[in-house]
């Protein structure tokens, strides 16, 4: 028997010398002596003890080979074979919070240490997709709270999956602990095994005692939900939710340069084909973040290579990142559609739906030209040349601070690109043109990748207020900045629009409101400018670039 | 929660039957069931194989609820919860006796679980004690199964007239036909009067002698997971549907 839902008995009772006694009138008749008694509400939850654990291999034999003293282990009916394919987002969401989504004939089990009472969750149906899109379910609404709204499951995995049920059971054939063992066969020949434990009411002595049997006999009990989903999918953990690159502070700068452009163009190698399958918008997000990321250590690091070097590395980075361009602004618009359709009234907002819809068949277009270029010859071409020049021997041709170590190099780089902050700024004011401010976010962004980029070489508490208070100001200088590239856009696709039919002028007139919305929300975005600098610009904020830049107070 | 008894004042009656076949069949149907073993002999824990509950004996039945519901058990089967009988059991009456409310201790023992179960079936030992007016007071329905001899229809109308003498509603009290033998005259004749001097007290229900419900022992599992088309199993699915209705 199992208490599935964590059901309380409550009562009130007084604890009195450590006994219990219950509450009632005769109280009246005999008070207490004392009345200083304390009236606690004892929730008693009765909860059976349940555990699940992740083994490599095909565990099932080793587990029932435990030597359990007076107790065996019983099989419960036959086994159950089926296909199975493990469902999770790219990056991991679901292993991430150490849960495994296995979906097969039996329907969907979330398995893990997270997914609610007795470690598992189940429901009749799931499939690949967004979670928005999944049948209602215990399953789905666990997805609900954890998934990124903008990713999608993928089936990560596949293969077999062998269920076995089995009974732990006393001298007298009573069932003390229900196990249930999922050995996954994956299709890249990788094997895991879960194993659910859960004990009947009463008998967690028993189920302790096998706890205890598995953890110290040799089965291989050390995988977590993390390494095992890794372990299906043929791949490094670290891979699935993205490494932090680390930084050596005695290595030489051009080496983590080029250390960090091939991690880099591997991220966005990774990413191609969920872009090309279309799985969800984050794979292009993810693959343009990567080489964005490439392109600003090139610029950044501009001594660290030759010249030749430089310009070779940012036109060849910038030929990737170029066709990917159009689709990306389109996805950007269409995530947004419910936001732009709130900001007009609501007799505007058939126009708006009217527009989304011309930009969805855009969108559709445009992934499908992307798609082409990725399947190319010539973009395998471009790319594998990318991957060979930072592959070569010898390393890239050096500049002159090559050789410098990464801490020498970061800190007069970071504290320059800090003073060229502060100069711009303070530069301007209300009646700055609009160009000086979208000067200041460039820079700001070079400063915050600098700053992000050597951090785990510094003093964690203060990259974190450097970073904090940079990002409220570039939070307002993005702001403004999307507003005034949102505006220019949409007057371009009011140019665009044909001629005087009906749907023509209702979009228009739809896009007119939109516009002027947007403006007004850029000119307080503007207005914000100063104030957020100031902040910036605190005393607090310059120790912090201090302590960084110039420990010891010395020249940097 | 409702509380099921399983009382007769004589022995071999059929009451732990009874006891567990309907715990069984409420679990079944998908109600969360307590079975409360109350007879130190341990019949009912014996045959779902629970061993006795050491920890609980003299007053903490009724005191100490943590040690109540640590003494609970899982059976094998979906639904249904065991607490087991022990030993100490037979000096619940010494106990009550020096309690304050002592015809009341075990409805407030119970009272303890009232969230986690929507049935409690009791089994209770074959005799007249503080231990069953307890009994008599907390249930909410009384099966008394009765074998159709003289004997036990002298027993049935004690039992009638210590209620009335009590004070306890006469109504609770289900009065049900065991181990019956229709090739007996006996016990069709001793049916037929008892139906007409009791007939508000239940008496419809016949749960013919069984083979089966008396290999329960040897199989340790109530007579539905191994017998299905017997006779006293459709009796006791019967009997389940009648505790339904008054409840």
């Amino acid at each position: 028997m199992t208490a599935r839902v964590p059901r309380a008995a409550a009562f009130i009772i007084a604890q009195w010398h450590g006994r219990v006694r219950g509450f009632h009138p005769a109280w009246a008749a005999h008070p207490p002596r004392r009345i200083a008694t304390v009236y606690v509400a004892k929730w008693i939850v009765m909860q059976p003890e349940t555990q699940l654990l992740f083994l490599r291999g095909a565990g099932g034999d080793a587990f029932e080979a435990l030597d359990l003293g007076k107790r065996r282990l019983r099989r419960a009916g036959e086994d159950e074979v089926s296909r199975f394919a493990l469902l999770d987002t790219f990056d991991g969401e679901v292993a991430a919070r150490g849960a495994l989504l296995v979906c097969s004939g039996a329907g969907a089990d979330l398995m893990g240490a997270a997914a609610g009472t007795g470690a598992r969750l189940s429901q009749p149906r799931c499939r690949p997709g967004y979670v928005s899109e999944m049948p209602a379910g215990p399953v789905t609404s666990w997805l609900a709270g954890v998934v990124s709204p903008l990713r999608a499951l993928i089936a990560v995995a596949e293969g077999e999956v062998v269920y076995r049920r089995l009974d732990l059971v006393d001298g007298r054939e009573k069932t003390q602990v229900r196990c249930g063992l999922w050995t996954l066969h994956g299709q890249t020949g990788a094997q895991v095994t879960i194993l659910r434990l859960e004990a009947l009411r009463g008998y967690d002595k028993a189920f302790r005692k096998l706890v205890e049997a598995i953890t110290q006999g040799d089965m291989a009990v050390d995988l977590g939900p993390l390494a095992a989903s890794a372990a299906l999918r043929g791949v490094d953990p670290a891979e699935i939710t993205g490494a932090v690159f680390d930084l050596a502070p005695e290595e030489r700068i051009i080496d983590t340069a080029t250390r960090f452009l091939r991690a880099q163009l591997a991220v966005a190698g990774r990413n191609e084909p969920g872009i090309i399958a279309d799985h969800d918008t984050e794979f292009l997000h993810d693959y343009r973040v990567a080489l964005r990321r490439a392109r600003s250590v090139v610029a950044l690091f501009h001594d660290v290579f030759d010249a030749a070097t430089r310009e070779e590395l940012k036109r060849r980075l910038g030929a990737l990142m170029a066709p990917t361009g159009a689709l990306r602004d389109l996805d950007v618009y269409l995530i947004e559609r419910d936001t732009y359709a709130s900001l007009v009234s609501a007799d505007r907002r058939r126009g708006i739906e009217k527009l989304f819809d011309r930009l969805a068949d855009r969108r559709e277009a445009a992934q499908a030209e992307l798609a082409g270029w990725l399947k190319s010859p010539d973009y395998r071409q471009a790319m594998q040349e990318c991957v060979m020049l930072l592959e070569g021997a010898g390393g890239l041709p050096p500049g002159p601070k090559a050789g410098r170590s990464a801490l020498e190099y970061a800190r007069p780089l970071i504290w320059k690109r800090y003073r060229k902050v502060q100069r711009v700024a303070a530069r301007i004011d209300a009646t700055s043109p609009d160009a000086a401010v979208h000067d200041l976010r460039i820079h700001c962004k070079k400063l915050r990748y600098a700053v992000e980029f050597f951090a785990p070489l510094f003093d964690g508490r203060d990259i974190a207020r450097i970073l904090k208070r940079l990002k409220t100001l570039q939070d307002t200088l993005g702001r403004f900045n999307d507003y005034a590239v949102q505006r220019q856009a949409l007057g371009a696709f009011s140019a665009e629009l044909p001629g005087n039919t009906r749907d023509a002028i209702e979009v228009a007139t739809s896009l007119g409101a939109l516009m002027a919305v947007l403006e007004i929300r850029q000119a307080k975005e503007r207005a914000r400018v100063a104030t957020r600098f100031a902040r910036f610009d605190a005393p607090e904020t310059h120790r912090a670039f201090e302590a960084v830049c110039k420990p010891g107070g010395g020249a940097g | 929660m409702k509380i099921i008894a399983c009382y007769s004042n004589k022995g071999g009656t059929g009451k732990t039957a009874s006891a567990v076949n309907i715990a069984y069949g409420f679990a079944r149907q998908g109600r969360r069931v307590l079975l409360c073993d109350l007879d130190p002999q341990g019949a009912s824990s014996f045959y779902f194989r629970v061993k006795p509950s050491r920890k609980l004996g003299g007053d903490l039945f009724f005191s100490d609820v943590k040690r109540f519901t640590d003494a609970i058990r899982g059976s094998d089967y979906e639904g249904l919860d065991i607490l087991p009988a022990n030993m100490a059991f037979r000096e619940f009456d010494i106990f009550l006796a020096r309690m304050k409310q002592g015809r009341s201790r075990l409805k407030k023992a119970l009272r303890s679980v009232r969230r986690d179960y929507d049935v409690v079936v009791l089994d209770c030992p074959p005799n007249i004690s503080a231990l069953s007016e307890n009994v008599f007071k907390a249930a909410d329905v009384i099966v008394v199964p009765v074998i159709p001899t003289t004997l036990s229809e002298r027993s049935f109308e004690q039992l009638l007239a210590f209620f009335k003498d009590r004070g306890i509603r006469r109504k609770k009290i289900l009065g049900i036909f065991s181990m019956a033998q229709a090739t007996k005259t006996l016990h069709v004749e001793t049916m037929a009067r008892m139906r007409e001097a009791h007939a508000r007290y239940g008496l419809d229900i016949v749960v013919p002698f069984s083979t089966d419900v008396e290999k329960m022992g040897l199989h340790r599992a109530p007579v539905a997971t191994f017998a299905k088309s017997d006779g006293a199993v459709a009796a006791y699915d019967s009997l389940v549907a009648e505790i339904e209705r008054r409840i």
